[in-house]
C-alpha cells in the first residue's frame, strides 16, 4: 500500500489538530449563543403569558412548562462548559442574536385576528418560540454528534424531549380555545 | 480540495479531543502472532468503504448521511497517495459515497441518498464526473452494493431493500418515512401477494393513526390478496451487472436483503455479504443469521440471464427457513409469539444456500478475499463484522457483543471462522473505558504490497432501545502488517 516512509511516519489525524478543532469549537460556541437566546426568549414569553392567563388548569400546565423552561435555560448555559467556554453574560448576553421566530412575532401579532384577550394570542406565540428554541437545541445535538461530544447530545436530546411534549400541550391549549378566542372574544 | 490532516505520534492518540473516543491504541487490538497492527488515519467521519489502486493509492469514502441519517458530514472521497499524503479527491452530494472500485485511470463509486442510488465514475486525472446509473430505487436504510469489476470486465452492483423486514414501517427509519413517503420495495420478478398487511402508528400525521401497509407498497398503502406486482429490471434487494459505462444492465438476483458487501474470489465467483432481518417492528423476525451468498448467475454469459435467482427476502431467512418457522419467532419485544405471515403467495424457487452463515446480529460489513502472495491467508475470505445493534434491533442480551471484529473464513470448511482481529475484551472499545481498540469494522482491503490488510472502522455508535447515535470524527483506518 503505502511505501516504507509512509508506514513509519506515524498516524495521521483528520481534522483533529488543535487549530482545526478550535475553529470548530468557536463555531459551536456561536451556535450555543443562539440556543441560549432562543431559550431565553421562550422562557420570558412564557413568564409574561402566564401573568395573563386566568383559567386555572391552563395556568397549572403553563407554570410547569415555565419551571422546565428555567431548567432548560440553565442547561443551555451548561453547554458552554462542555466545550471549555463561558456562557455570555451581561451586555454580551443581551446582545446575543435574536432568533428568527422572535423577529417574526411582530408579524404574528398582526395576524392573530385581534384575539389577544386572556393571553390566547400570547400562548400561540409561545408555540412558535418553543419550535425555534427546540430547533436550536436539536442543532446543538447534531454538533455534539459531529464532534463526538456525547454530553452535549445527551443534554440537548433530553431537553428536546421535554420541549416536544410541551409543544403538544401548548398546541392543544391553543387549538381547544381557538374558536372561542377568535369568534367570540372582543378585540382588545 | 483541502483537508486538515496532520502527522502525530502514537502517544498523542491517547489524548484525542473527541470525548466519545478519546483513545485510539493499537495495543488494545489483538491480531495473530506474526502480525502487527497500527492506526493510519484517525478522525474520519462515518467511513463506509475503501479501495486500493495498484500503484498503492488508497481511496477512502466517508461522511454523508449514514446510520442514522444525521448528523450528515461532508460526503467525501479521500485519496491517500503512496507517500501517505491525504486529499479530498471529490465531494459528493447526500447521502454519500458507499462503495468504490478502481479500474484503469477511473474510480467507480456508488452513492446513496434521495430516491435512487447512483453509480458515478471519476477520471483520476481530470476529475471529470459521469453518472452511469441513477435508477436503483431506494429511500430506506439499506445500502448500495459494489460497484466491483468482475474478471469479465463487467461492473457488478446492487441495492438493498427499502423495508427492514418486508413491509415499510416507521420503526427504525427515523425520518425516512417523512423524506421518502413513496419509497417501497420493488421485486425483480412478478409476484402475487398474500395481502398479509401489517399495522403501525403513522408518526407523520397530525393525528397519528393506525396505518395498514402491504409488501412492495409505500408506507400506508395496503396490498390486496391475489394482487400481482410486476417485476422490474431496476428493482431493489438486487444484484446486477452492466457494461462499465452502465449500459446493458442485467438483473442477476433479487431477494438479497442488503447486498452491500460484494467481491470476487480468485476463481471468479461473485460473493455478496448480506445482513439479517430484525427482531422489531410489526413484522419482527427472530434469530435470522447473517450470511454470505455466492451469486451463481454471475457465471452465466452477459445478456443470457432470462430469470434472476431469488434469495428469499422478504419471506425466508438466511438459513433457508421461512420467517414463520418457529425458530424465527420473536421472543422478546413488542410482538412475541405470533409468527410473521407470508407476503408472497407464489414465491419463486429459492436460490442458495448461503455459503457462510454467522450468528444473528453480528452485523456483516464488507468482504474481501486474500489474493496476495504474502499476507498468509491466500484464498480466505475476510469479513468485517460491524457489531450488534442490541438492544435496538434485538432485545436478546446474548447478542450484545456479537461482532466488532474481523474474521477469516475458509469457505471450503466454513465451520468456525478464525477471529483475525478483535479487541482484547469483547464488544466495542467504547464499552470499556480506557480501551482504545476497535469500534465497528466496516470494510477490509488488501494492500498491493502483498503484506498489509487495511481495516476501516466506522467509529462510535451509541445504541439504546430508542435510537442509534453516530459520532463523527471517531472513524479509524487500521493497518495490519505481516512481520518479516
Amino acid at each position: 500500500m503505502t511505501d516504507n516512509k509512509a508506514k513509519n511516519a506515524g498516524p495521521m489525524l483528520v481534522e483533529l489538530d488543535g487549530q482545526t478543532w478550535e475553529q470548530m469549537i468557536d463555531r459551536i460556541e456561536t451556535w450555543f449563543g443562539n440556543v441560549l437566546a432562543a431559550q431565553g426568549a421562550f422562557r420570558r414569553h412564557v413568564e409574561s403569558t402566564l401573568e395573563k392567563i386566568r383559567e386555572p388548569d391552563t395556568r397549572d400546565l403553563l407554570a410547569d412548562i415555565l419551571d422546565k423552561a428555567d431548567q432548560h435555560e440553565r442547561q443551555a448555559k451548561e453547554l458552554f462548559a462542555l466545550i471549555g467556554r463561558e456562557p455570555p453574560t451581561g451586555r454580551k448576553a443581551a446582545g446575543a442574536l435574536i432568533s428568527g421566530a422572535q423577529k417574526a412575532l411582530g408579524k404574528v401579532e398582526g395576524v392573530a385576528g385581534g384575539a389577544t384577550a386572556g393571553g390566547w394570542s400570547d400562548l400561540r406565540q409561545c408555540l412558535l418560540l418553543n419550535v425555534d428554541s427546540m430547533g436550536a437545541f436539536a442543532v446543538a445535538e447534531q454538533l455534539g454528534f459531529a464532534l463526538a461530544m456525547p454530553e452535549i447530545s445527551q443534554i440537548t436530546f433530553e431537553v428536546e424531549n421535554d420541549k416536544a411534549k410541551h409543544q403538544l400541550v401548548m398546541q392543544e391549549l391553543v387549538l381547544e380555545t381557538a374558536a372561542i378566542n377568535i369568534l367570540y372574544e372582543e378585540p382588545a | 480540495m483541502a483537508i486538515r490532516a496532520t502527522r502525530t505520534s502514537k502517544e498523542a492518540l491517547r489524548r484525542l479531543p473527541t470525548p466519545a473516543r478519546p483513545i485510539v491504541d493499537a495495543g488494545d487490538v489483538r491480531v495473530p502472532e506474526g502480525y502487527e497492527v497500527e492506526a493510519v488515519l484517525v478522525g474520519l467521519s462515518m467511513p463506509t468503504g475503501m479501495k486500493a489502486a495498484d500503484d498503492g493509492t488508497l481511496f477512502v469514502l466517508e461522511g454523508g448521511a449514514t446510520w442514522p441519517t444525521r448528523p450528515g458530514l461532508p460526503p467525501r472521497i479521500l485519496r491517500m497517495d503512496p507517500s501517505g499524503n491525504l486529499e479530498v479527491f471529490a465531494e459528493e452530494s447526500f447521502g454519500g459515497p458507499r462503495g468504490i472500485d478502481v479500474r484503469g485511470n477511473e474510480i467507480f463509486v456508488s452513492l446513496k441518498g434521495g430516491h435512487y442510488t447512483r453509480i458515478v465514475k471519476y477520471d483520476l486525472t481530470t476529475r471529470e464526473r459521469t453518472v452511469l446509473v441513477d435508477q436503483l430505487p431506494e429511500g430506506g436504510w439499506h445500502e448500495p452494493g459494489g460497484p466491483v469489476f468482475g474478471p469479465d470486465g463487467l461492473m457488478y452492483f446492487g441495492q438493498g431493500s427499502v423495508s427492514l423486514n418486508g413491509v415499510v414501517e416507521p420503526h427504525g427509519l427515523t425520518v425516512d418515512v417523512a423524506k421518502h413517503p413513496n419509497a417501497h420495495d420493488v421485486p425483480g420478478q412478478d409476484v402475487k401477494l398474500t395481502g398479509n398487511n401489517v399495522w403501525s402508528d403513522n408518526p407523520t400525521a397530525s393525528y397519528p393513526y393506525p396505518a395498514e401497509t402491504g409488501a412492495f407498497k409505500p408506507y400506508g398503502v395496503p396490498a390486496q390478496k391475489g394482487e400481482v406486482v410486476k417485476g422490474e429490471l431496476w428493482c431493489n434487494s438486487c444484484v446486477m451487472r452492466s457494461q462499465p459505462d452502465g449500459t446493458e444492465p442485467e438483473l442477476l438476483a433479487w431477494g438479497v436483503r442488503n447486498p452491500w458487501g460484494m467481491t470476487f474470489s480468485d476463481d471468479g465467483d461473485l460473493y455478496v455479504a448480506d445482513l439479517c432481518m430484525e427482531e422489531k417492528g410489526s413484522r419482527p423476525v427472530g434469530e435470522d443469521p447473517g450470511r454470505v451468498w455466492r451469486i451463481d448467475k454471475a457465471r452465466e454469459p452477459h445478456g443470457s440471464v432470462e430469470t434472476p435467482d431469488w434469495y428469499g427476502f422478504p419471506d425466508y431467512c438466511g438459513d433457508g427457513l421461512p420467517v414463520w418457522h418457529e425458530k424465527h419467532l420473536a421472543k422478546k419485544g413488542p410482538i412475541t409469539g405470533a409468527p410473521p405471515l407470508p407476503l408472497i403467495e407464489d414465491p419463486p424457487p429459492l436460490a442458495g444456500p448461503a455459503v457462510y452463515l454467522n450468528e444473528p446480529h453480528t452485523g456483516n460489513g464488507k468482504i474481501r478475499f486474500d489474493r496476495t502472495e504474502g499476507f498468509g491467508y491466500r484464498g480466505k475470505m475476510f469479513l468485517a463484522q460491524f457489531g450488534s445493534y442490541y438492544p435496538l434491533n434485538t432485545m436478546r442480551e446474548e447478542h450484545a457483543n456479537k461482532g466488532f471484529n474481523v474474521v477469516a473464513v475458509d469457505l471450503e470448511n466454513p465451520g468456525e471462522p478464525e477471529i483475525f482481529m478483535s479487541n482484547r475484551v469483547p464488544g466495542p472499545a467504547s464499552a470499556h473505558p480506557g480501551n482504545g481498540g476497535l469500534e465497528r469494522p466496516v470494510d477490509v482491503e488488501f494492500g498491493p504490497d502483498g503484506e498489509s490488510l487495511y481495516v476501516l472502522d466506522f467509529g462510535l455508535h451509541a445504541i439504546t432501545e430508542r435510537y442509534i447515535w453516530a459520532y463523527g470524527h471517531t472513524g479509524v483506518l487500521w493497518r495490519v502488517t505481516r512481520k518479516r
